[in-house]
């Protein structure tokens, strides 16, 4: 047994901003500004498969924003130790929201283009879901939405840094979960009142957005389970990015003594259950649709698996599932950081994947492969997202040394 | 271990660990866990004990008696009557095993999760859940009106080649909650072979030793033994682990496979596991608070244990509003016309939605007992109130009887043809036979209490001196 409680002082070293060369950061800005150019040729010549593209992509990197904004307020609302030296990681992924808002900004223009409810294709024999559908409500709602994230994103980074800033005064700060006397139940600090907030508010706005965004593509066409689907996706993808983006920065020194493998192991374990997650609640929602076969529902999946489409549903099944689970069953990879590597890049690919495949069949009764101009859109918001992301992180230090249970979390003495 | 690069480490600050406080009262000691939690059992019970199986053990005979005069007069008694062929006695068998869930979760989830406070409860909850299958179980068997026959559920090969529908979600059940039992009987049963043990060594009469120590399995507590037995509950938790998720999924799907609308939704797996989740924690709160009290065990079962539950409690409980909602919107939602007249429909000058039509007090009872009660959680005084809390729990159980039987139910009595709509009357049998499930509940909980250690003392022991929170670093090592 090691004698972790034996050493009562453990020295925290602030590791300083993250080692990030700025040639990665010139890639990222250079992609993101071919990218654009060549998105914006795209959606003017080729406006129907280039604003399907675009909502993939849109979508796929505001989702990974979203899962840094989630993953930060989970740990805070569950006043939780383990998760402390990966925080600022997910944190600096929220970084990307106020660009996300802008897309959605630029959304708007392609609604036409995307949507049967804004080309006009499709009426509802209903007049409250035709003002639901309204060209201005749901643009409102959106860009609504994703500002208010992109603020809540705001806020959290902000008394995150604050506390950091204090710290290096040598300040103390009283913004962690304090204990009940006597026993060992939490007192929520205000992180945690605000977190469990945000997660509420999170829960109706993300499953709204949702609707909007991806159901409303076959807008006669709906199913409960929807948004709970995408919410399994960003889960999975937030666990896999963070996991990934943790291991590239302590392979290259910038995480200091502070991350040590056991993080590793519990983040890990945390995707393998959320990959259980995802494949369950795909899995129910195929079985009951299929099950039921309703004309009317079971349409989804036939355009979704006839043409081709099969076989990514079958990829998504094992970059998903399959892979992650039975390669993260093993406890030594878990500390493996190759291994752990590819386990987050795939499961990263598959989100995009997951998206594309529920975009494209709605116009696209064959499988296609991306062209140029969804490529150029991958290219630009990629660009946009890792510019965003390094360069918070090259600025500020990639653990929250501030936070006075970053030492307990370094010891593995948790709760 | 990569270096932090030398021109960053100017900033050093030593941090204090923070003392983590233990989940223990500090002074306690072994030989006083064991005494505390393993007196009574030799102590008579006293008048409460025999007041709560006095009432029990009367309304099991209320519900048996009601049973027998079923298997003479067949279902007829019963208020099935068309389009309602599913009444009480599915809205029971869900009930129950929903309360089921708390103790797998706890054992098996909390487990894999190191929440070391579970310590405290996973022994009453592990039995909480068996009792709560056992009640379960009973339903079926009854509502299949010929219950000789049940057996003709389980694929055996016979002479007439005859097989069960593999596809269909009912036998699924069989096989989910047959599983579930199995898994639940073996998990609860190792976890208390170490404490048959100590309750041997404890009793003064020979047979009351001879008994123990053939429930114990010859324990000796030796190094070896507690090797096998804790690589045994480690593996078994695992296996539990699915089983919390698949059981009430498949429950589920017993409604949501089926094209009726009101039933045919995908959300039903995790909005029943959640849902389950809650009245499972609602039930091990109410039992809980009976038992600390009654068996002096305050400090185990402290005020802590009791708000990490009712957390769990309120987070489900978040779950099934944001299910509940979901539905709501969906019917509106919809192009299905089914679907909508389900929820917001009118016909024949009768408003047959959610909330104003016949089965709109249950619609309105679920909401309040499972959605707005619960809030009063958010504050922090309430859920660390054992009377508030008890309150809140009965409350929560009520409303999720309420939610099954709005589910079920009111479900069946909007179908597709206005024609067919209906409307469904528990008789006083049906009334009967859920108050004998509650009674043989209690019975078997009250028997659990006077004859096991209801929390598991080897547990305790072995969190007394240490922290709260299992070192993962710790973790690793003995993995390795």
């Amino acid at each position: 047994m090691s004698s972790l409680h034996d050493t009562a002082v453990i020295k925290i070293e602030d590791p300083g901003p993250a080692q990030i060369s700025p040639r990665l950061r010139r890639g990222f800005a250079l992609a993101a500004g071919v990218g654009i150019v060549f998105t914006v040729l795209g959606l003017f010549l080729e406006p129907h498969r280039a604003w399907s593209g675009y909502l993939v992509n849109y979508l796929y990197f505001l989702i990974l924003g979203m899962a840094g904004l989630f993953l930060t307020a989970l740990h805070y609302a569950a006043g939780a130790t383990w998760s402390i030296p990966f925080r600022r990681i997910a944190e600096s992924l929220t970084r990307y929201l106020p660009i996300a808002a802008l897309s959605t900004v630029v959304l708007v223009f392609g609604f036409k283009d995307i949507y049967p409810w804004a080309a006009g294709t499709v009426h509802f024999h209903r007049a409250t879901k035709t003002a639901w559908f309204g060209y201005g409500f749901t643009a409102g709602r959106l860009i609504i939405f994703s500002a208010l994230w992109a603020l809540c994103g705001w806020i959290f980074v902000r008394r995150s840094l604050n506390q950091d800033a204090a710290w290096r005064r040598g300040a103390a700060t009283n913004w962690e979960p304090r204990r009940v006397p006597g026993g060992f139940g939490k007192i929520p600090s205000f992180n945690g009142r605000f977190s469990a907030a945000f997660l509420l508010f999170f829960a109706i706005t993300f499953s709204l957005a949702a609707i909007d965004w991806l159901m409303s593509l076959e807008p006669n066409w709906n199913t409960t389970m929807y948004a709970v689907y995408i919410f399994a996706g960003l889960f999975e993808a937030g666990l896999a990015l963070v996991l990934l983006i943790s291991v590239l920065l302590r392979r290259r020194g910038s995480m200091g003594q502070i991350l040590r493998d056991h993080h590793y192991v519990d983040l890990a374990r945390m995707l393998h259950a959320f990959s259980i997650f995802m494949v369950y609640i795909g899995f129910e929602q195929y079985l009951l649709i299929w099950y039921a076969n309703y004309p009317s529902e079971a349409v989804y999946y036939h355009q979704r698996i006839v043409g081709g489409w099969g076989y990514v549903l079958l990829f998504l099944l094992f970059a998903k599932w399959v892979i992650p689970f039975t390669v993260l069953l093993n406890q030594k990879i878990r500390k493996n950081e190759k291994a752990l590597i590819a386990i987050a890049s795939l499961v990263l690919f598959a989100e995009w994947v997951d998206l594309y495949w529920l975009v494209m069949p709605v116009t696209h009764a064959h499988f296609v492969l991306p062209n140029w101009a969804v490529i150029a859109e991958l290219l630009a918001f990629l660009g946009l997202f890792g510019w965003a992301v390094t360069s918070f992180l090259a600025r500020n230090s990639p653990v929250p040394v501030g936070d006075p249970r970053l030492v307990n979390a370094v010891a593995g003495d948790y709760l | 271990m990569s270096q932090g690069h030398p021109e960053n480490t100017a900033q050093q600050h030593p941090m204090a660990l923070e003392a983590t406080p233990p989940i223990y009262r500090a002074d306690m000691t072994l030989t006083q866990v064991t005494r505390d939690i393993v007196a009574p059992l030799d102590r008579r019970p006293n008048g409460w004990w025999w007041f709560g199986f006095l009432i029990s053990i009367t309304l099991l005979a209320i519900g048996a008696s009601a049973v027998v005069y079923q298997f003479r007069e067949g279902l007829g008694i019963l208020g099935l009557t068309y389009p309602e062929m599913w009444g009480t006695y599915i809205v029971d068998f869900v009930f129950w095993i929903g309360i089921g869930h708390a103790g797998t979760l706890i054992s098996a989830i909390l487990f894999l999760f190191r929440q070391r406070w579970r310590t405290a409860i996973n022994r009453a909850a592990e039995a909480m859940t068996i009792f709560a299958v056992v009640c379960a179980g009973l339903f079926p068997l009854l509502h299949v009106g010929r219950t000789l026959l049940a057996y003709w559920l389980i694929p055996y090969p016979n002479f007439r080649q005859l097989w069960v529908n593999f596809r269909s979600p009912l036998i699924w059940d069989v096989f989910a909650v047959s599983t579930y039992a199995t898994v639940s009987l073996l998990f609860w049963y190792l976890g208390m072979v170490p404490d048959l043990a100590t309750v041997r060594d404890h009793k003064p009469g020979k047979w009351a030793r001879r008994v123990y120590g053939f429930f114990a399995m010859n324990w000796r507590g030796t190094a070896r033994d507690w090797h096998h037995y804790e690589s045994a509950y480690g593996m078994l938790a695992a296996i539990a682990t699915p089983l919390v998720l698949s059981v009430h999924s498949n429950v589920s799907m017993d409604f949501a496979t089926s094209t009726a609308p009101g039933w045919h939704s995908t959300i039903f797996p995790p909005y029943f596991v959640a849902g389950a989740i809650f009245s499972g924690f609602a039930m091990v709160i109410t039992l809980m608070v009976i038992v600390r009290k009654i068996y002096d065990l305050e400090d185990y079962l402290t005020v802590d244990h009791m708000e990490m539950m009712c957390k769990i409690m309120l987070v489900t409980s978040l779950i099934v509003a944001y299910a509940y909602a979901t539905e709501m919107f969906n019917a509106w939602y919809t192009s299905d016309i089914y679907e909508r007249n389900r929820f917001y429909g009118v016909h024949f000058g009768l408003t047959w939605t959610f909330f104003t039509g016949p089965y709109a007090y249950a619609a309105a009872l679920m909401v309040i007992c499972n959605v707005l009660t619960p809030q009063l959680l958010w504050i922090r005084r309430l859920r660390r109130s054992m009377p508030v809390m008890f309150v809140i729990s009965l409350i929560a159980n009520l409303g999720m009887w309420f939610e099954r039987y709005t589910i079920i139910v009111s479900s069946q009595a909007r179908q597709f043809l206005p024609s067919s709509f209906g409307y469904y009357r528990p008789t006083r049998f049906d009334y009967a036979v859920l108050a004998g499930s509650f009674g043989l509940f209690f019975t078997l909980f009250l028997l659990f209490v006077r004859f096991v250690p209801v929390i598991a003392v080897a547990e305790v022991k072995a969190v007394l001196r240490q922290p709260v929170g299992e070192p993962a670093a710790v973790m690793e090592e003995s993995h390795a």
